[in-house]
């Protein structure tokens, strides 16, 4: 597609509310999803051209803004953030079993597992080999295989 | 489909922020993301309008925003001719240097200074309203607007007022529609009332050829099943897997069609000559919800036409003053 505001218009319809779902769960925090989400469409308009594929670039763009955030919110901090609402029990303990994952096991099985996002693109996010996201695919789910089972099984 | 892909299907249930909301409580612009306790990013970050396409609204803002854009077709909601009629929003209002003064219905990109713009407005004077800001040669402030639309550009029939808040919107979480039985929901099983079982059963519901949709809300869980028929042999195929509260609900239409009506609606929009802002499913209402800068009464006819009575939910952005 040669305009990109029209490209990435259409990633946004098609991918952001899925988008915004994986950032929940891989953050466990709406407001910060919602923030990585708006700061990646933002970079999107303010980059322009030059993309190939947006929605490859998004998908990748958001979850290292996730990360980063994610990066800062683990340095402790005197005052807890306000949340502006609950998730859903089912989904807090969904989102408290990937919690246990570490961060790249839980976005691997996140973005292969939940968002159908191909390994290639998964292994550039995490900035490493296709073997490697299989790896972390791998053990990830086993991991969230016993965490929800136990979970299941309280 | 592996377990832990299953599993993970359940975040399906958790609704994006700004496609909750009963029209009534739906605005243009600004909506509950601005009124609520939340972090702000360091940078830059976005500010959401109630609908969820304020991103997609955005898209078209910056820069040209009007080339290329499909314009009503000269009617009114009503049917009369657009220029007759006045219409309100309230809104950023945003002018870059010289370029025109643009009225902001979806969103507004909160970079230093912001950029938005949707429909330029004829009539702007900046010298006629209090507290706008400047930056970089940008100047912006929200307002309350009233004046005609003629499909293009707007015109200002009385000086701006105060921007007015939406009211606060509702939390983004999806409820049980079934009314809560007095003394309590029942819980046939408690054996079987944990996330695993409630995952087995959305998982089973959904291979089900007349699905419409699952849902979760509450605590202890209340599972909502929605199906185009047969609630009972439903039912008693869920308590196989699930012992906790329970919602059967019938729907029109299957979680499948919506998906197609929802791919269908964009060339349809601009086939219609609606301005399009945002598309979103509302599968817990078996709806498509769509925003607009103006929705006429042929169109949203012909829309009922094509994908039958109350599929697709439309929401103007600028509403006639009563």
């Amino acid at each position: 597609m040669s305009d990109p505001r029209a490209a990435i218009e259409q990633v946004y319809r098609e991918h952001r509310a899925k988008l915004w779902r994986s950032l929940v769960a891989f953050t466990g925090d709406p407001d910060a999803a919602e923030d990585a989400v708006a700061e990646t469409f933002a970079q999107a308009l303010a980059r322009g051209d030059g993309v190939e594929r947006w929605d490859a670039w998004v998908w990748r763009t958001a979850f290292r803004v996730a990360s980063g955030e994610l990066g800062r919110k683990e340095r402790p901090s005197a005052v807890a953030e306000p949340r502006s609402y609950d998730l859903p029990a089912p989904i807090d303990h969904l989102v408290q079993a990937l919690a246990q994952l570490s961060p790249k096991q839980r976005l691997a099985v996140l973005l292969h597992d939940y968002a159908d996002r191909p390994t290639e693109e998964i292994a550039e996010t995490l900035g490493s080999s296709r073997a490697t996201v299989h790896v972390h695919l791998s053990q990830g789910r086993r991991r969230l295989r016993r965490l929800l089972k136990e979970d299941g099984d309280a | 489909m592996p377990d832990v892909k299953r599993n993970l299907r359940i975040l399906d249930g958790l609704e994006a922020p700004g496609v909750w909301g009963d029209a009534a409580t739906r605005t243009p612009h600004h909506g509950f993301v601005n009124d609520r306790p939340r972090r702000r990013g360091p940078v830059i970050l976005v500010a959401f309008a109630l609908s969820a396409g304020s991103i997609a609204f955005l898209v078209r803002a910056v820069g040209n925003g009007t080339e290329d854009l499909p314009g009503p077709s000269g009617r009114s909601p009503a049917g009369t001719p657009l220029g007759d009629v006045r219409y309100e929003a309230s809104a950023t209002v945003l002018q870059d240097g010289e370029e025109p003064t643009m009225l902001c219905l979806g969103g507004v990109l909160l970079s230093l200074p912001p950029q938005c713009g949707t429909i330029p407005i004829t009539n702007w004077d900046w010298g006629a309203v209090p507290g706008e800001e400047r930056q970089s040669g940008v100047r912006w402030g929200a307002y309350h607007v009233v004046g005609t639309y003629d499909g293009d550009s707007f015109t200002l029939t009385e000086t701006p007022g105060p921007y007015q808040a939406p009211p606060p919107g509702p939390q983004n979480v999806v409820r049980t529609p079934c009314e809560k039985p007095a003394g309590g929901w029942p819980v046939p099983d408690p054996s079987k009332a944990g996330d695993a079982d409630f995952r087995r059963a959305i998982n089973a519901a959904e291979a089900e050829p007349d699905f419409a949709g699952a849902w979760i809300d509450g605590t202890p869980t209340e599972l909502t099943l929605a199906f185009t028929g047969d609630l009972e042999r439903h039912e008693v195929e869920a308590r196989r897997d699930w012992g906790g509260p329970l919602c059967l609900w019938e729907f029109e239409r299957t979680f499948q069609e919506l998906r197609r009506i929802q791919r269908d609606l964009e060339p349809t929009a601009q086939e219609l000559g609606l301005r399009l802002l945002s598309l979103s499913d509302a599968v817990y209402r078996n709806q498509v919800e769509m925003e607009v800068v103006l929705a006429d009464e042929e169109a949203l006819r012909e829309l009922a036409r094509r994908y039958g009575p109350g599929t697709v939910r439309v929401t103007s952005a600028l509403r006639p003053v009563e």
